[in-house]
């Protein structure tokens, strides 16, 4: 059998008929799946900004 | 920034992919986001397999993404056992998709980290030591949970998935 080309999206259910849609698509949270905010909002809002700047000074630590 | 991640879930013999899945919900029948009270496992025997991947849809400026770690935390009901095919050593490459099962898996034959791992135990292109440095995917994450025939309730517990990230 054929690979199956489609797919759905886990988080708002909808069907896409390739990768290159689903990944181009405005999900449930105002984002497509490649904007680092739809991560944040489905990771339940865990990331802040930090400038490149703040960064070099040591301001953001793992 | 930062590289945006999901994982993924793969079912039937059409290799259907679920994308950026929201749970890792377990039972007797090969599906993502399934529902377990509408499919229990039959004391004794094993949920269908999972086949999953880590999938980095953008990098945001990152240039590496590597050291992926998948563990549980949380016990699982009575007697039952959780397999998988991450591990830290003798890694034996990729694995290719097969129709998920409920026999006994026979991809999936360690035993799910309760912990994090000292180290990578899922490969990417492959290897232990892989890496992406642009979008792609991992090498397929494949877990069961296997129940023995005294074992009379389910379970809820955590699947945990990290990676580095190299700006």
């Amino acid at each position: 059998m054929p690979k199956d080309t489609t797919v759905k999206c886990g988080a708002c259910k909808k069907v896409f008929l390739s990768d290159k849609e689903y990944l181009k698509h405005t999900c449930i949270t105002g984002f497509t799946p490649t904007d680092v905010e739809h991560f944040d909002k489905l990771s339940g809002g865990r990331f802040s900004k930090v400038s490149a700047s703040a960064i070099k000074r040591g301001e953001a630590k793992k | 920034m930062a590289a945006t991640i999901q994982i993924d879930e793969y079912n039937s013999v059409g290799e259907t992919k679920s994308a950026n899945i929201t749970n890792s919900n377990m039972g007797s029948t090969d599906a993502s986001d399934l529902v377990p009270v509408n499919f229990p496992v039959v004391p004794g025997e094993n949920t269908y397999e999972k086949w999953q991947k880590v999938e980095v849809t953008a990098m945001g400026g990152s240039s590496r993404i590597d050291n992926l770690k998948v563990w549980r935390t949380g016990a699982l009901g009575g007697s039952a056992v959780h397999v998988t095919n991450a591990r830290i050593a003798d890694y034996g490459g990729a694995d290719a998709f097969a129709t998920p099962i409920a026999t006994d898996s026979t991809v999936a034959d360690q035993t799910m980290p309760t912990s994090e791992p000292a180290t990578a135990n899922l490969g990417i292109g492959g290897a232990l030591a892989g890496n992406l440095e642009a979008t792609g995917l991992s090498d397929y994450l494949v877990h069961q949970i296997q129940t023995d025939a005294g074992d009379v309730a389910g379970s809820t517990s955590m699947m945990n998935y990290q990676y580095d990230e190299t700006s």
